[in-house]
Parts: C-alpha cells; sequence; structure tokens
C-alpha cells in the first residue's frame, strides 16, 4: 500500500477516504460488516444540544441517480454522544469529527464547548442542512452568519473546525473565504441540494417535510465544479462529497481540488464502496507513479 | 447482518405481477428467523439503485426464497433478472417475529405481505401448533397466487376479496370481525399488510385483549440502521419514539405502534 496519508488541519488521516455524516451512525451498526479501521476519518452523525425526534415519515424517496431524505436530525444529543458513542467510536484508530447543528450562535459554541477535550478530532459545524426549520442552513446561505458562526466556534474549541457548505447558494467560494477568514482549519461541501418529489397520483409529496434533500450521483458534477471553484478561492484544505459512489468518482474530486472525500449515498448502494476506493486510489497511485494525494489536489488541466 | 453476492437460481411469475425468486446463499439460509428480511440490489445487473426490502418467504437447501409484486422501477428491474445473473444481498436483517409455543395462532394477511408470514407459519407447524390458521385478502381471484403456499404445508386458509371474486366480499378485516365471532379466541395474532389493515385489526385485537405482533414496511435507504429513514413511531420504556422498521422492526407489538 502507498503513503496515502493527507493532512487535515493538525490531523493526519491515513488516507483521504471518509464517511459523510448522517449516513455511517456512529459507526456501530457498520462495524458489524467492515473494518471500521481502514477509513480515512469517520464524521458522525449530525448532533443537537438536546436530543431530536425527527421528521414524521415518509423520509425518503429515491429518485433518479439519486435520492431526497428529509430525516429532520433525528439524533441521541450531544451529552449522550459523548457518554455513549465516543467510547465507541474511539475503538478503531480513525480520526472522528461530531457533526453539529443549532438554532442559534449561542447553541453551535454550547455544543462546541461540550465537545472540547471530548477526544473526538474535530467538530464539522453544519450550516446546511435543509430540513430542520429554524437554524439549519439558513446559517449557510447568508456568507455574514456563516462568518459569526465560525467564530464563535473557533472560539469555544482547541479542536479542528471544518465548516460544512450548503450547495443551495449563488457563490460557494464566498461562504469558503468567509470561513477561512474565522479560522476554520478546513471546509466540506457539498450537503445536500433541495429538491421536491411530487407523487402524481394524490398530487402531494412524497416526504411528509414536503421539500428533503437531493444527494447520490444526480449530484456529482454540481458538486465537482463548487470544489474546483472553492479550491481557487481559499487555502485551507476542503473535504469534497457529493455523489461519490466508487475510484474514479472519487478521482474527480480530488484532481478538482479535494485533498479529501466523504462518501455517503454511496454507502446505502454499497456499505462497502469505501474500502474499495481505498484500494482503487492506491491501484491508480501504482500505475501513474503518485507518491502523496498532495500531488494530485488540484491538478485539473483546464481546456 | 452479512453482504453477498448471490447467483440467481429461479425467478418466475406467479401471476400477472407476483414473482417467485431464489437465490443461493447458504449462509443467510442457516441463521434467519421467520420476520426478518433482504435487501436485494440490482447494481451487478448494471443498474445502481438502492437495495429494496423483501421478506424472507423460505429457506431450503442453502437457498433463500422471496416472493415479491412488481409495483415499480426496482421490482420490475428485478423481474427480469434471470437465472444465473448475481444479486446484491444483505441479510437477514431486522428483528423477526417472537414465536412462543402457543397453540392457537391466527395469521392474517394483506395483499403481498403473505410472503413475510410463510417462513412463520411453517416454523409455527414445525414446533406442533397444530392451530394455525390464515386469514388471506386480496383484491381478486386473480391475486391468490401466495395462498396456495400455505395450503400445500397444510394451512386452514380463509379468503377474502375486495371484488367479491372468491371467498368473503369484502375486507379481510371483516372476515376477522366473522372469524372471531364463529371461533374460538386465538392465543396471538401475526400479521403483515398495508397500515389500514393492520391498523384496524390492532383495534379489533385490543378490545378483546390477543396480544398481536405485526411485520411493518417502511421507506427505507440503507436497510442498515444508519440513515434514521424507516422510522415508525413506537411506545418505547412509555415514551413515543422513532424507531428504525430495518433494525427494531420490521415486526413490532401491535399494542406499541402508534398510528398516525
Ligand atoms: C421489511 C419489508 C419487507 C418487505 N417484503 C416484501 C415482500 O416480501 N414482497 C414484496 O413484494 N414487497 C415487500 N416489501 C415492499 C417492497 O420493498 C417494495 O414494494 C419495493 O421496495 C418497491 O420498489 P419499486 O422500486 O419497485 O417501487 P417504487 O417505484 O419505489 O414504488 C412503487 C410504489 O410502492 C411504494 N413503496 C415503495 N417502497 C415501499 C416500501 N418499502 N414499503 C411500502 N411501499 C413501498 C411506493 O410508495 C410507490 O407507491 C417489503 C418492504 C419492507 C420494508
Ligand atoms: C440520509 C442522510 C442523512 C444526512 N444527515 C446529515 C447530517 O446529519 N449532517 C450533515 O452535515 N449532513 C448530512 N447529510 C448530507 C451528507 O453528509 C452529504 O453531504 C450529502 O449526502 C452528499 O453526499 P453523497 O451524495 O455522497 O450522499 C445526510 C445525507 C443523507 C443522505
Ligand atoms: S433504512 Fe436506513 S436506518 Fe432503516
Amino acid at each position: 500500500m502507498n503513503d496515502l496519508s493527507v493532512q487535515i488541519g493538525k490531523v493526519l488521516w491515513k488516507n483521504p477516504v471518509s464517511v459523510a455524516s448522517g449516513t455511517f451512525g456512529c459507526a456501530e451498526e457498520m462495524s458489524e460488516i467492515m473494518d471500521i479501521g481502514k477509513l480515512g476519518a469517520i464524521f458522525a452523525k449530525g448532533l443537537t444540544l438536546k436530543p431530536r425526534s425527527g421528521n414524521p415519515p415518509q423520509r425518503i424517496i429515491e429518485t433518479p441517480a439519486g435520492m431526497l431524505n428529509a430525516i429532520g436530525l433525528q439524533n441521541v444529543g450531544v451529552d449522550e454522544f459523548i457518554k455513549n458513542k465516543i467510547p465507541f467510536l474511539a475503538n478503531f484508530d480513525v480520526p472522528v469529527y461530531a457533526n453539529i447543528s443549532g438554532n442559534s450562535e449561542h447553541e453551535y459554541s454550547e455544543l462546541a464547548k461540550k465537545l472540547d477535550g471530548s477526544g473526538i478530532a474535530g467538530i464539522e459545524i453544519n450550516v446546511s442542512c435543509p430540513n430542520v426549520k429554524k437554524g439549519g442552513m439558513a446559517f449557510g446561505l447568508d456568507p455574514d452568519l456563516v462568518a459569526s458562526v465560525t467564530r464563535s466556534v473557533r472560539k469555544s474549541t482547541e479542536l479542528d473546525v471544518i465548516v460544512k457548505l450548503s450547495p443551495n447558494v449563488t457563490d460557494i467560494s464566498l461562504m469558503a473565504k468567509r470561513a477561512e477568514q474565522e479560522g476554520a482549519d478546513a471546509v466540506s461541501l457539498v450537503n445536500t441540494f433541495m429538491g421536491l418529489a411530487i407523487d402524481i397520483n394524490q398530487r402531494r409529496p412524497y416526504l411528509a417535510n414536503n421539500t428533503g434533500g437531493l444527494s447520490g450521483p444526480a449530484i456529482r458534477p454540481i458538486a465537482v465544479r463548487m470544489v474546483w471553484e472553492v479550491y481557487n478561492s481559499v487555502s485551507i484544505p476542503i473535504i469534497g462529497m457529493g455523489g461519490i459512489v466508487d475510484t474514479d468518482s472519487a478521482l474527480e474530486f480530488i484532481i478538482a481540488g479535494a485533498t479529501a472525500l466523504s462518501v455517503g449515498t454511496g454507502t446505502f448502494y454499497d456499505p462497502l464502496s469505501t474500502v474499495k476506493i481505498v484500494k482503487g486510489i492506491n491501484q491508480y497511485f501504482e500505475e501513474n507513479n503518485y507518491k502523496k494525494i498532495i500531488e494530485l489536489v488540484g491538478s485539473l488541466v483546464f481546456n | 447482518m452479512l453482504i453477498r453476492s448471490c447467483k440467481i437460481i429461479n425467478n418466475s411469475p406467479l401471476s400477472e405481477n407476483i414473482y417467485s425468486m431464489t437465490f443461493e446463499c447458504l449462509e443467510i439460509a442457516g441463521k434467519f428467523k421467520p420476520g426478518q428480511f433482504v435487501t436485494v440490489g440490482i447494481s451487478a445487473c448494471g443498474i445502481q439503485r438502492l437495495k429494496r426490502p423483501f421478506s424472507i418467504a423460505r429457506c431450503k437447501d442453502e437457498c433463500v426464497t422471496i416472493l415479491y409484486q412488481c409495483v415499480g422501477l426496482n421490482t420490475r428491474a428485478l423481474s427480469e433478472c434471470t437465472a444465473g445473473m448475481i444479486l446484491d444481498v444483505t441479510g437477514p436483517l431486522g428483528n423477526g417475529f417472537k414465536v412462543e409455543h402457543n397453540s392457537n395462532a391466527l395469521l392474517i394477511s394483506g395483499g403481498v405481505g403473505a410472503a413475510s408470514l410463510l417462513a412463520l407459519a411453517e416454523e409455527l407447524l414445525a414446533r406442533g401448533n397444530s392451530e394455525v390458521k390464515l386469514l388471506f385478502g386480496a383484491r381478486s381471484a386473480n391475486d391468490l397466487a401466495l395462498r396456495d403456499f400455505f395450503a400445500e404445508i397444510g394451512l386452514d386458509v380463509f379468503v377474502a376479496t375486495d371484488d367479491g371474486s372468491e371467498g368473503l366480499h369484502g375486507y379481510v378485516t371483516e372476515l376477522l370481525d366473522d372469524y372471531l365471532m364463529k371461533n374460538k379466541q386465538p392465543d396471538i395474532i401475526y400479521a403483515c399488510g398495508p397500515k389500514p389493515m393492520l391498523k384496524e385489526i390492532s383495534s379489533q385485537a385490543l378490545v378483546k385483549g390477543i396480544e398481536s405482533q405485526f411485520c411493518l414496511e417502511a421507506y427505507m435507504a440503507c436497510g442498515l440502521g444508519v440513515c434514521m429513514g424507516c422510522a415508525q413511531k413506537i411506545v418505547h420504556d412509555g415514551e413515543e419514539e422513532y424507531l428504525r422498521v430495518c433494525k427494531e422492526g420490521p415486526v413490532f407489538f401491535a399494542k406499541n405502534i402508534c398510528w398516525d
């Protein structure tokens, strides 16, 4: 195996392949069917200060080359996460990131304070969840709010801070720049695109929440384009995602400028896709004589 | 929970749109419990779609059989697969039925829900429960393909059809009414079918004080317990909570299910 390690902020990942928040739980179930230790990093299920029961069903609908979801951030709350999930996640020698959502700047900084020193590698700020009524994505759509949330989390923790950007904006690189200015160690993109799927027989949306977030291969070309734009605007590392299902799609993101990547919906198509991608990237390195991931990052030859 | 590539042994129509598919999988066949399910993906056939859940209807000779109805894209694609093709299969998933040594079990199915009760019926009989009966609801006489599986293993089957083309003219819940009036009260009801049917059975069973276990359906994305997509509101430790049909289910005690 080649050295596929990448540096994200203060943390060294053994390879660039991670799992996206909300698509891997807290690794308990997945540990039954795969070797978690093979992952570059884990982004745990989105957390809020208090437990959340989530949206009523139906929460999922498959769409062409992807799916819409409106889970509504069902989660056990940060205290339970620290008490019962982190000890399990710590078993694998893989950096773990908590993904946090709040209704106010204050909630974000409270979450960060609680997680500081809890044994995780860093905090991913979710300013882009489209499925909760208050807060959530509202923060991700306004550059000043992205900046102020980043600032208050930055002040509340020594841990690495990653800002997860919403793609539901006109200029995503502006959001990335503001996050960088406020001290983010990295940005991750993209979260899901707001979408609507209609049951024509009932003339109603399939999802009880009406709208949901679109993920999967359907969004990949837009996500790759956004990674390229952000790569040209900031100098902090990018964690790229959106429709990665195999080695080729993973490499697209790295060539566009991502230092690392996350697989979300790809895990649903094939629970073992992440380990296959690690192997595939290794093979690509051998065939093309690359030595370090960083040689490839942003190596896109633009026409 | 295992992930396997499984070879299709047989995939054939039982009626216009109900199919029986058998694939090889020694490990799943060896460890499943009635009520559990598999998720089946057709990406090996060149189509990338979410894996879809199907009850394990029967396991025999290292093979797993599912009985499914064509309702949309995935099931139609599945129906076009042929023997020798490879499927992505994950299973066995979820918690099955809790089987007690009761002598008097009543099974109730609506439509293709019968698929999840077949293995249970076989197990009940194998455990020496002689008085196992099935109330089988279907739209019409053309939709009775699955009934024959139960008749073959020696179950008494009572039929209700929506259009009256066979058996009682009406819903299976009316058949239940009728059955409870004329027969000894069952110790337990096991049921699978559309939600409105289950809700009605639940209230009838509650009035009579009959314990009931239902196999529920939910739209699923992962089937593994990680996406929280398959939520069903359930009373759990005295509180209403969204549980995962793919993990804590698909079988729940009827008294704990919160109907919307
Ligand atoms: C635990 C479990 C066990 C199941 N066992 C069986 C079985 O043994 N035999 C069988 O024929 N079917 C079974 N189902 C239902 C089966 O999974 C769906 O019919 C299938 O996923 C439909 O896929 P499709 O792409 O063909 O249809 P789609 O195009 O996705 O949908 C067509 C129609 O079916 C509805 N539908 C889709 N998925 C589901 C679902 N999971 N539950 C209820 N309605 C759905 C849609 O709302 C739509 O109206 C089971 C479902 C669950 C959750
Ligand atoms: C079911 C589901 C749940 C998700 N939950 C979260 C979450 O809690 N927090 C978050 O930041 N992103 C969440 N996401 C977004 C993913 O992390 C990812 O950004 C997005 O799905 C795009 O990647 P993909 O196309 O590989 O899935 C969720 C996505 C899905 C499909
Ligand atoms: S389908 Fe993903 S948790 Fe049940």
